[in-house]
């Protein structure tokens, strides 16, 4: 209980900012570098680095680092990638148990009665 | 560069089968059975498939998809009742990538009229952003789109 209360302060501390709130809205059009998000801000890119910093530790947004570029996207994006992988592999059995339940019928009524 | 991820989660698929729990499990121990309905995937081609059906036996499951890339799937049997529960680990490799790693677990009970229950449950570790189609999934292909998406196809049934 307690635990869910310091995300909850942590996320409406995130969002009481309107530089956060920009990056966050920019993120919902798609995953964007440091500098991207900085973009249209006019504030030092140290001060971009500490709102991310908030937004990321805040559960909202994540990163990943590829080589030294440091991408940021809405962590609802991460959800949907995993929501497809399953989406994918539930198909892929779906299917086979659907060949498993034709095998059976094959099976009855190749059996004398 | 590969980004190193690992997105654990947790699936269920129930199937109610008009045939009686011996001969489901059967579909499940015997090579033969198992390979007609687990191994064939239409217009990929199968290359190899083992079945040692025992506790700590293996089972490997390798095809190719019509790229020529290797789907390999191989499996670990770690307990097992007859005509009750089977549970094993399995990785999926895409050529030489490991793409997950799960436990299954397959849960069987008698219904009334020679009828089975089946209940496939999964829990995955999808690893650095690959999936099965061989495709690479990362947030910058995916928007917020596919959630709703898969939502809608969540609400219509499958079959």
């Amino acid at each position: 209980m307690i635990e869910s209360q310091v995300h909850l302060d942590r996320m409406f501390h995130a969002l009481s900012d309107r530089s956060r709130r920009g990056m966050i809205d920019r993120l919902g059009r798609g995953p964007a570098s440091v500098t991207e998000l900085a973009a249209p801000l006019a504030v030092a890119l140290p001060t971009v680095m500490k709102h991310l910093q908030v937004l990321e530790e805040s559960g909202l947004v994540l990163s990943e680092k590829s080589g030294r570029v440091r991408t940021y996207r809405l962590q609802q994006d991460a959800l949907a990638a995993v929501e497809r992988w399953v989406e994918q592999r539930k198909t892929r059995w779906t299917a086979a148990f659907d060949r498993m339940d034709q095998l059976l019928a094959d099976e009855t009524e190749a059996l004398p009665e | 560069m590969t980004i190193r991820s690992a997105e654990h989660t947790t699936f269920v698929i129930e199937r109610r089968l008009k045939a009686p729990v011996a001969r489901v499990f059967r579909a499940w121990s015997i090579p033969e059975s198992k390979r007609q309905w687990f191994a064939c995937h239409g217009d990929w081609a199968s290359l190899e498939y083992a079945l040692d059906f025992r506790p700590g036996g293996a089972e490997k499951n390798y095809v190719a998809d019509t790229d020529g890339l290797l789907h390999a799937y191989d499996a670990h049997y770690i307990d097992i009742v007859p005509d009750s529960r089977i549970i094993y680990a399995y990785e999926m490799k895409l050529g030489e990538t490991r793409i997950s790693a799960s436990l299954a677990t397959v849960a069987f009970k008698a219904e009334p009229g020679d009828g089975t229950r089946m209940v496939f449950t999964e829990q995955v570790v999808f690893l650095d952003g690959y999936a099965d189609n061989g495709a690479r999934l990362q947030g910058t292909e995916i928007g917020l789109n596919n959630l709703e998406l898969f939502l809608e196809r969540e609400t219509s049934p499958i079959h």
